[in-house]
C-alpha cells in the first residue's frame, strides 16, 4: 500500500499538547512486550504501564498502545466518534503517523467497542496477510458478553467476559473463512489490554 | 491532493539560504540554524546570566539516526548518502506554554536541551539573548576564518597541460 507524505495545513497546537511517554524508549519497549504477551495469550488481561495519562475518554492503555505501535510508516484511521483536535495533534506529534479518512487504507484503526465493524477494516492480501489492519479498541461500555475462547495460545478452552456484541462475534467467526487473512483486535481497558488474534474462536455461552 | 500541493508550495518555495553570517538573528529559522553549529560551551555561555524558566519535556532528549540524502551535482535523483546520529528534544515552558525545539547532529543530549531552551526563550523575549547570539556568531566566523587561513597556507595548485585534442 503506497503511503503519501502527510500533507496537512492545520498547525499543531503544541502549547496545549497532552504529555506522551515520560521515558519513550523504555516505556515503549515494555509496552511492546506486554502487547506481544497479550497476543500470545488471547483473552488474558495484561496490565499496561502507566507512563502516560488518559486523554479525555481515551484510556492510557489505548494511548500507550498507539505510542508503541505507530510510527511515520503506519497509517491510522480514527473512528469519527473518537476523533478530536487534541487526539489528532497527539498522534501527529508523538507518533508522526499518517491519519487517513478511509478505514480500508489503514494499518491501524482506533475504534470504540460500540463502533467496531470488522467488515470496514483491511484484512490483508494473500501475498501479505500480515499487512492487515490491527484494531485498537478503546473500551468504554460496561456491558460484558460471556464467551468461550479457543484456538492457538489457549490451553483447551478459556471462558471470559468481554465487551463485545453478538453481532461482532458473528462477524469475527465469519472472518475465519478468510484465513490467513483477517483483522487482529486489541481491547484496551482503563489499565489493561486483552488481545484477540485472528486465530481465536469465539462462542457465546 | 493537487489542491494541498498548491497551498503548500508557497512555504516550501521560500528558500532558506543557510550561509553565515546571518543578518537577522531574531528570525527563528536563522537563529535555529546558527545555534545548531555552536558547541555546548558556547550555548552554556549564551544562557549564562539569564534564568531559564521551568520546563517539562514533551520529547525528552533522545538519540536517533537520520538518513542524509543527496543529489548528484544538486540536480540528479536523490540518493541515500548515509546515516548520521542526531539528538532531538522538545520542551515546553511551565508558565507560558511556549514550546522550544532542539534538533542537533551528534549524540549530545545536553546540546539538544540547550538549543531547545534557547529556542523557547527567543520566542518569549528575543532581546535578552540577541546580543549574545550576534557576538557568538562573530566569534564563530572569526574561528572559521582563522582555520581557513591555516589551511590556505598549505594549498597546492595542480596544473594540467592541455592535451592536443583541440
Amino acid at each position: 500500500m503506497p503511503l503519501t507524505i502527510n500533507q496537512r495545513t492545520d498547525a499543531l497546537q503544541v502549547e496545549t499538547l497532552h504529555q506522551g511517554f515520560a521515558n519513550p524508549i523504555s516505556s515503549s519497549e515494555l509496552c511492546f512486550r506486554t502487547i506481544l504477551d497479550a497476543f500470545a495469550h488471547p483473552g488474558t488481561a495484561y496490565p499496561i504501564n502507566d507512563d502516560v495519562a488518559a486523554l479525555g475518554e481515551i484510556h492510557k492503555s489505548t494511548l500507550a498502545a498507539m505510542l508503541t505501535l505507530l510510527d511515520f510508516e503506519t497509517a491510522l484511521y480514527i473512528d469519527n466518534g473518537l476523533t478530536n483536535k487534541a487526539l489528532t495533534d497527539y498522534i501527529r506529534f508523538y507518533c508522526e503517523a499518517e491519519l487517513v479518512a478511509d478505514s480500508k487504507a489503514a494499518q491501524f484503526a482506533l475504534v470504540s467497542d460500540k463502533s467496531i465493524d470488522l467488515t470496514q477494516l483491511y484484512a490483508g492480501n494473500v501475498e501479505y496477510p500480515d499487512s492487515s489492519c490491527t484494531a485498537i479498541v478503546n473500551v468504554t461500555s460496561n456491558e460484558r458478553l460471556p464467551l468461550t475462547l479457543s484456538g492457538p495460545g489457549i490451553n483447551n478452552v478459556k471462558t471470559s467476559e468481554l465487551p463485545l456484541t453478538k453481532d461482532f462475534v458473528e462477524a469475527w467467526n465469519s472472518q475465519h473463512s478468510l484465513f490467513p487473512l483477517g483483522v487482529d483486535v486489541l481491547l484496551c481497558f482503563a489499565d489493561s489490554v486483552i488481545a484477540l488474534p485472528r486465530t481465536t474462536f469465539l462462542t457465546v455461552r | 491532493m493537487q489542491q494541498t500541493n498548491t497551498s503548500n508550495s508557497a512555504s516550501s518555495n521560500k528558500q532558506f539560504n543557510a550561509t553565515l553570517p546571518y543578518a537577522d538573528l531574531a528570525n527563528r529559522q536563522q537563529y535555529l540554524s546558527l545555534i545548531s553549529l555552536f558547541n555546548e560551551a558556547t550555548l552554556k555561555a549564551i544562557l549564562a546570566d539569564v534564568t531559564v524558566p521551568d520546563y517539562q519535556f514533551l520529547k525528552p532528549p533522545t538519540i536517533g539516526s537520520l538518513m542524509l540524502r543527496g543529489k548528484t551535482e544538486s540536480v540528479g535523483k536523490q540518493f541515500n548518502l548515509g546515516e548520521a546520529t542526531m539528538t532531538q528534544c522538545v520542551l515546553r515552558l511551565t508558565d507560558s506554554h511556549t514550546v522550544g525545539y532542539g534538533y542537533v547532529l551528534g549524540r549530545s543530549k545536553e546540546k539538544a536541551t540547550l538549543c531547545a531552551s534557547i529556542d523557547a526563550m527567543m520566542q518569549e523575549n528575543p532581546q535578552a539573548l540577541l546580543a549574545k547570539l550576534n557576538k557568538a556568531q562573530d566569534t564563530l566566523m572569526a574561528e572559521r576564518q582563522t582555520s581557513q587561513q591555516d589551511v590556505q597556507k598549505t594549498k597546492v595548485n595542480f596544473f594540467t597541460l592541455v592535451r592536443g585534442e583541440d
